[in-house]
């Protein structure tokens, strides 16, 4: 018989019930692929800031979970626990202003190739170019607006729990989307 | 009327971006905008492709990463907690000392006190063999008896007394 997977409240409970740290790996295991599409995305794909980052989030995490009171779902709580940990990272590193800088010059080059991108006959390398151009694209917008139009794209997240991560009103969500948005596809110039 | 189309592009994809958030869809009107309109049918395919590329480029980023290092994750200090067994045991010690210690003092007082009263009986009784033994051979001229002798002929002297 198949065994029923434990909700996240319960392996959050288990955990800080008893410093289970089976329940803490499960639930890190759960949420690994989301937490890690979030974080290559604020740090423009490097692996190794990712990584750092995921650390980062992890031990946060681990200290944090104690005090979580159930205010809001997990999942919330593990957003919005990403979003300050790794913005608190690229102020610390400051490395934030050059990456944008080298994202639009060189998204910019490129949107001025992509004539030339469309008649590749590889269809994988079209892809692969694509990839980084939206990686390139996204890392141009600032990290609340990179943020949110994960949120909200790849992960599928409503207006209203992404205004719960950021904690302002769902109307601020929306116009700052419909700005990242504009600016992705500027940035982009019909590629996607 | 080109002008006048174009005029209306940034309401015709902030309508767009709407209808994307809530999954409604265009109207009539708006079709037609967007059916003349190369820039706003661009707006709408990068919306409708953007879910599916987004996670596609960010999948192919993250992938390229070893796996997790949870045994690096900062253990917090255990939280100490005491079964009912363990707090019955502790205070049951706790019991036992309050007891031992007092009656361990006390014992001792006793024991120095009894020991002060032997010594002070021994010297007494020194006292009382040594000036009886004296008078006993400055009368006889002898030599001192034995203690033993002393300590029986004190005893009869009680005795005759």
């Amino acid at each position: 018989m198949a065994r029923m997977e434990e909700s996240d409240e319960a392996l959050v409970r288990r955990f800080t019930a008893s410093a289970d740290h089976g329940s803490f790996i499960a639930l890190m295991e759960r949420y690994l692929p989301v937490m890690r599409r979030l974080l290559a995305g604020l740090f423009n794909g490097s692996a190794e800031d990712v990584e750092d980052a995921e650390q980062e989030v992890m031990a946060a995490l681990y200290a944090g979970l104690p005090g979580f009171r159930f205010q809001s779902s997990f999942r919330t709580f593990l957003y919005r626990l990403c979003r300050n940990t790794a913005i608190d990272m690229l102020r610390a590193k400051g490395r934030e202003r050059k990456r944008m800088e080298a994202a639009g010059r060189e998204t910019l080059v490129r949107t001025g190739e992509r004539g030339e991108a469309a008649f590749d006959p590889d269809t994988r390398l079209v892809q692969e170019e694509t990839r980084k151009a939206l990686l390139r694209a996204l890392g141009s917008l600032g990290p609340e607006e990179r943020l949110l139009v994960i949120l909200k794209e790849s992960e599928g997240l409503a207006v209203e729990e992404i205004a719960q991560i950021f904690s302002v009103p769902p109307g601020t969500v929306k116009s700052r989307l419909h700005r990242s948005r504009e600016k992705l596809a500027k940035f982009l110039g019909g590629r996607v | 009327m080109i002008d006048k189309k174009q005029a209306e592009c940034p309401r015709i994809r902030e309508v767009l971006q709407e209808l994307h958030d809530t999954g409604g869809a265009p109207d009539r009107d708006m079709l037609d905008h967007v059916l003349h309109c190369p820039d706003c049918a661009a707006f709408e395919a990068f919306l409708e492709n953007l879910p599916s590329s987004l996670r596609d480029a960010l999948d192919a980023a993250a992938s390229s990463m070893s796996a997790p290092r949870y045994a690096r994750v900062t253990p917090l200090p255990r939280k100490r907690r005491f079964s009912a067994r363990q707090l019955t045991l502790a205070a049951l010690a706790a019991g036992l000392l309050a007891v031992a210690i007092p009656a361990s003092i006390l014992t001792a007082t006793v024991l120095r006190e009894r020991a002060a009263m032997q010594e002070t009986v021994a010297a007494y009784v020194n006292d009382l063999f040594r000036s009886s033994t004296t008078e006993r051979v400055e009368s006889a001229g002898n030599t001192p008896p034995s203690p033993s002798q002393a300590l029986d002929s004190l005893l009869n002297d009680l005795a005759e007394d």
